[in-house]
């Protein structure tokens, strides 16, 4: 069932497939949409936390100012009764555990870790209180780099380990040995990625009340992952079960994987709502943001590529060592990102003989959690890099080097050197679609021309993925997550007037995916997608879901959609059918009626009939038209996506600064549901990239102060700064996905800080400087170049 | 992020401004509110007493004055951008204007508070610096005039005392004077990295440099002639010339911002003698 | 005292409060009128999500006064209609210039204003033009399509 579609096709009977515009927008357009900021409720107060100036230290006990109001300083110690500690767990061997406080007790640990919280009237009025708060702290050497954070004599952050390090791993797999001994050329090179962060323009934020006559606790949260909150929340408060905590989240104003994780805040929230006559919000600003909102993606790589004169990739010797921060977060832990890089990093390659070392180390920083391609952008980093300086060792053209060593459309199912099953692709394809949109002869030709006196150099890069998307618990149970997200689900009822309303358990945050659902829904159902109204965020409507991460929402709770809506027209055609005179399969589905050869009913009679006007029902029907279906995929081990993405940059000599003159992408998500919004998805992801290489990156001084806390420090890229990236799209299919869809949201983020070093590389070719770091920073560039002389002759 | 508590007062005349600012406490004068605000929203800045000065019409108005324009201190950054200034200095004005963070900021942002802040890397205090321009400066006891180098002292720190408002920003008449300018930034918008303004003599170039240092006067002229051209700058005796000029200038600046700024000085310099210092 | 009433108008009412001087015209269109379109992305003017028509032009709205904004004609999102609001927000939603939304409103201000100073002749003028304007979702690609389809119409 390898269907490999040349170019999209767009089916005229259906809307999956077409570009129908978003069921989203109205209400953001209009301005009318609720962000959690956005929430007013009846006697709401205001929240800020007093937090650690110093990134290590032993805390005293906080004194609560004596002319403070009841209930309006909270502590750790008042707390007490009320919380646990985040613990978060993974299911290794050797894994070492952290204990976060709520509210901090003993020492701090990072910048901005929670020490007590304040109420007040208003948001101003709570800082006026919580500046009077001075917490005493003695201050201790910190850690604030990783390689420091493995010496010897390094300050140790937790109290109950040995060292700093969260966990340790290391492979090799396939006769590596031989590999080496067999090679003809050796490459090596370290690499340096900088701390980033998701950043969304909506910050975090959270209103809790607690209704003392039912018990319920409410919390309007601005997160993921609605249902896991709560079943984490009910983990960490004393004295509520699960079923009386509703967690509703709102519209969010994006998230890229920064709001998946449980944070202390909404903890903190929760309890003190507990406490309190009243409900209460906090509203994180963008200080706070900088400070304690999870970060990613800071790696110091080395790698070793083996390969033989001829073009043949024989091994890979790859050590990850990843900056973990102070705390891990519940669910992904601090380890997430080197366990994925070690699995991810052989990507489209016929690789034999792979050995991998990760080290994920503890320092005092705020914590790591997931950031769209999580720690794929890293390893595709470290790869595609090794691939190109690889290429040009042995003198040949790195396309056609890749292309030599790519897996073959036909050769999956493929199991990668390190277990990944690739279930389809055609990764040959999209190499050859970007070098065809990168024009690479052209800029070869241009390339020989070019002298010692140019100052403007260019240069072309790719940088080519696999991405496991839509995983189910048998891929979550080999990483140890504690929790397997391996389902999905969807509930869909027809009202006795015919309205269609959808609820699952996913959580988009600009995803579209009240639009993409509504369009399976509908043409399972045989209705415009109009009429079919997706809701989802809310814990007491919405079926229980693990929303919505790891680029599994489409496929997951599109299956849901699907499972769910096609046994519902099911059951609208038994209904038919016994109304209609005729049999079930001789009803079409179609405009919200259902149509036999003697006549029709509309959904909504149909509907009646199941709710109210049970004398037409039979009475082997089940009452009501209603279904719930939970999506679980046949294979686990994920739905692979693909992509190959091509940069072609300018390169000043005289500053070192890198312009982005084109750039591609060529991608393969399989069956596209909405291209629209497929597009939308690629193009936001390149362009935090192209920020991720080009403009960011997260400063920690060397006493663990952080040094980029405004957006004037940390530069993400603006409309200048992204070009208009050109699109290439194949499909695919998935052999197993309903539909033969793939996840598609995170794949735009992977490969940018690839294709552009490896394009920066290739301007400066004759200089003989290549990239080392991300971002590529001007200063850098210049600095490397001065001692350099251009090279007259073709290496 | 909330300001600490403060008092408001919005003066209708600049008596009234005096007679605030001779109070006790720590001030603030709001111009556009574009560098002052974010300073009290992230509490560095603390005032007990904000005063307005949208309330004093004089401060917004444009007049000519035998052949110089003086621009009241509380024109916007936008209305210079969209023409504003008359006669011979609009279209430098317009070019230094629209290249200013964003129109949202121009929108309110004042020449005068720019000045009063006197951040380095602000670009009218390179751009008046190389237009000669006079501050005016006003007090209870009466007005003065300050030349721009004797006005930015240094990094945020000017002439102004206590108890004194810049007034208007006077600018000689250029007559065919050619200008250049330019600014390095590392991400459209952002503060400049690099700032250089430069005016044409009959017998070379005079380079500012900005946003390493507070606003500099390069000893020399340069030769627009020796800097013109696509291929690269480094080598070039001239542009090694600027350099030493710059370094000679900024001594304790790492050799990166120097090449930073000497790039900038030429290629504002290569502008001026193409005479496309118009906007 | 803390506090001061104003008065001003926003999207054609005259409207009034009493607040704390400290107050921001942001917090005072949100947290006093309701108008909660208008959002708060960073506080320090960068972002510009907080962008609204200030007597007619773009301004930051976490950056100015409440209390400074006595008089003054403001127009928020909720506000935002006629011929050029209309095609832009039809050409936002044709050309896929929103995902989450939050962003959205400050772009729209933003926008309206650029189209007004025909500001939108080329793809590469109008992205300088919203380089006041972050967006972590879309890469910009829809928005300037968006900008640049209504940039073209006579007939607005």
């Amino acid at each position: 069932m390898n269907e490999n579609i040349g170019q999209l096709e767009t089916r005229n009977d259906l809307q999956v497939g077409r570009p129908v515009l978003r069921h989203e927008d109205e209400r953001l357009l209009a301005g009318t949409a609720r962000f959690v900021a956005d929430i007013r409720l009846p006697d709401m107060r205001e929240v800020a936390f007093v937090r650690s100036p110093v990134a290590f230290g032993k805390l005293s006990p906080v004194e609560i100012p004596a002319d403070a109001g009841p209930d309006s300083v909270w502590t750790a110690e008042r707390l007490a009764h009320r919380v646990l500690p985040i613990c978060a767990t993974l299911n290794r061997p050797g894994f070492h555990v952290t204990e976060q406080p709520i509210l901090a007790r003993g020492k701090v640990r990072h910048v901005g870790e929670l020490i007590a919280a304040v109420v007040a009237s208003s948001r101003a009025e709570a800082e006026d209180l919580a500046e009077t708060i001075v917490p005493g702290i003695e201050s201790l050497p910190a850690v604030s780099d990783p390689e420091a954070a493995l010496d010897e004599g390094a300050p140790r952050l937790h109290d109950a380990w040995e060292d700093n390090v969260y966990l340790s791993s290391g492979r090799t797999i396939g006769p590596f040995d031989e590999a080496v001994a067999r090679a003809e050329v050796a490459v090596t090179r370290d690499f340096r990625m900088a701390r980033v962060l998701p950043l969304p323009m909506e910050t975090r934020g959270c209103v809790a009340g607690f209704d003392r006559g039912s018990g319920i606790l409410t919390l309007y949260l601005s997160t993921q992952r609605p249902h896991l909150i709560r079943t984490m929340l009910a983990e960490q408060l004393v004295g509520i079960e699960e079923s009386r905590i509703r967690v509703i989240a709102p519209e969010i104003g994006g998230a890229f994987g920064g709001k998946s994780n449980l944070y202390p805040e909404e903890v903190a929230l929760a309890a003190m709502a507990m406490e309190l006559p009243f409900p209460i919000r906090w509203i994180e600003d963008r200080y706070e943001h900088f400070l304690s909102a999870s970060q990613s993606r800071q790696h110091v790589q080395r790698l070793t590529a083996y390969a033989m004169r001829t073009g043949e990739l024989l091994a890979i010797d790859a050590r990850f060592l990843v900056d973990g921060g102070a705390y891990s977060m519940r669910t992904s832990t601090a380890v997430v990102e080197a366990g994925m890089a070690a699995a991810v990093l052989p990507g489209p390659y016929r690789l034999g003989a792979y050995r991998f070392e990760t080290v994920t180390v503890a320092t005092n920083k705020m914590g790591v959690g997931p950031y769209r391609g999580v720690g794929r952008p890293a390893a595709v980093f470290a790869m595609e890099r090794m691939m190109h300086e690889t290429a040009v060792a042995i003198g040949m053209e790195p396309h056609a080097f890749r292309a030599r060593n790519m897996i073959d459309a036909s050769e999956h199912p493929y199991v990668s050197v390190s277990g990944l099953r690739y279930d389809s692709g055609d990764y040959k394809t999209l190499l050859s679609d970007a070098v065809e949109a990168m024009d690479v002869a052209s800029v070869r030709a241009a390339q020989r021309l070019v002298t010692a006196g140019d100052r403007r150099l260019i240069g072309v890069g790719f940088g080519c993925y696999t991405e496991q998307t839509a995983h189910g618990a048998e891929e979550w149970h080999r990483r140890g997550s504690p929790f397997e997200y391996g389902f999905e689900s969807a509930r869909i009822r027809i009202d006795p007037s015919g309205s269609v309303l959808v609820t699952t358990g996913i959580k988009s945050q600009g995803q579209g995916l009240e639009t993409t659902l509504a369009q399976i829904a509908a043409d399972a159902l045989g209705l415009p997608h109009e009429h079919v109204h997706i809701r989802h965020g809310d814990t007491e409507l919405c079926p229980y879901g693990l929303g919505t991460i790891a680029s599994r929402s489409l496929v997951m709770a599109g299956g849901a959609v699907e499972g769910a809506a096609t046994r519902l027209a099911g059951k609208i055609r038994a209904i038919a059918a016994a109304n209609l005179g005729c049999g079930p399969e001789d009803i079409r589905l179609q405009d919200g009626t259902a149509t036999g050869p003697f006549g029709n009913l509309s959904f909504a009679k149909i509907a009646r009939i199941a709710y109210l006007e049970l004398n037409a029902l039979p009475p082997d029907i089940e009452p009501g038209l209603e279904v719930s279906y939970n999506y679980r995929p046949p294979v686990e081990s994920g739905t692979y996506s693909s992509g190959v993405h091509g940069a072609r940059v300018a390169v000043d000599v005289d500053t070192g600064e890198v312009e982005l003159l084109d750039y591609v992408v060529a991608e393969d998500c399989g069956r596209i549901v909405n291209p629209m919004i497929v597009d939308g998805q690629i193009i936001g992801g390149a362009a935090q990239g192209i920020g991720q290489a080009l403009y960011e990156e997260l400063r920690y001084d060397e006493t663990g102060q952080p040094r980029t806390v405004t957006l004037a420090d940390y530069l993400i890229p603006g409309a200048v700064e992204v070009p208009r990236i050109a699109l290439r799209h194949r499909e695919t299919l998935s052999p197993f996905t309903v539909f033969g869809a793939k996840g598609l949201g995170e794949g735009g983020a992977i490969a940018p800080p690839a294709a552009i070093a490896n394009a920066v590389s290739d301007a400066l070719r004759r200089y003989g400087v290549d990239v080392r770091s991300i971002p590529i920073r001007p200063r850098d560039l210049w600095t490397a170049l001065r001692d350099k002389s251009f090279a007259e002759m073709e290496p | 992020m909330k300001p600490s508590a403060f008092r408001y007062e919005r003066p209708a005349s600049l008596d009234a401004l005096f007679d605030l600012l001779s109070g006790p406490g720590d001030k603030a004068v709001l111009a556009g509110g574009q560098s002052l605000i974010p300073a009290m929203n992230f509490r560095m800045a603390r005032p007990a007493l904000v005063v307005d000065l949208a309330g004093i019409p004089e401060l917004r108005e444009i007049v000519r004055e035998d052949g110089a324009i003086r621009i009241g201190a509380t024109v916007t950054h936008a209305q210079l951008e969209d023409g504003a200034a008359p006669g011979p200095v609009q279209s430098f004005l317009r070019r230094v204007a629209g290249g200013i963070a964003f129109r949202a900021i121009r929108n309110r942002g004042t020449i005068g508070g720019s000045l009063a802040h006197a951040d380095p890397a602000a670009d009218w205090l390179t751009a008046l610096s190389c237009m000669q321009a006079e501050v005016e400066i006003a007090n209870k006891s009466g007005r003065r005039r300050v030349a721009m180098e004797a006005f930015v002292l240094g990094p945020m720190t000017t002439a102004l005392g206590d108890g004194e408002i810049i007034t208007a920003v006077v600018l000689p008449d250029p007559g065919e004077t050619a200008f250049g300018w330019h600014k390095a930034v590392r991400k459209s918008g952002e503060f400049a990295e690099a700032l250089a303004a430069v005016r044409l003599a009959p017998d070379g170039a005079e380079c500012w440099v900005g946003a390493i240092e507070s606003p500099v006067r390069l000893p020399g002229r340069y030769d627009p002639a020796a800097l013109a051209g696509d291929s690269r700058l480094g080598g070039r005796p001239e542009f090694e010339a600027v350099r030493q000029g710059v370094r000679e200038m900024a001594p304790d600046a790492d050799d990166y911002a120097v090449q930073l700024a000497a790039v900038a000085v030429c290629r504002a310099i290569a502008e001026a003698g193409a005479g496309e210092g118009a906007a | 005292m803390t506090h001061q009433e104003i008065t001003l108008t926003v999207n054609g009412c005259r409207l009034s409060a009493e607040v704390e001087r400290r107050l921001s015209l942001a917090d005072l269109l949100r947290e006093e009128f309701g108008l909660t379109g208008t959002h708060l992305g960073c506080e320090h003017g960068v972002c510009g999500a907080c962008t609204v028509l200030v007597d007619g032009v773009p301004s930051r709205s976490c950056l100015m006064l409440a209390c400074a904004s006595e008089g003054r004609h403001v127009v928020t999102i909720e506000g935002m209609r006629g011929p050029v609001a209309d095609a832009l927000r039809e050409a936002f939603r044709e050309s896929h210039a929103l995902q989450c939304g939050f962003c959205t409103p400050g772009m729209l201000a933003t926008a309206i204003d650029l189209i007004a100073r025909k500001r939108a002749s080329s793809e590469d003028e109008i992205r300088r033009e919203l380089a006041g304007n972050l967006c972590r979702c879309t890469g910009y690609q829809g928005l300037v399509d968006a900008i640049l389809s209504v940039g073209k119409r006579t007939d607005l």
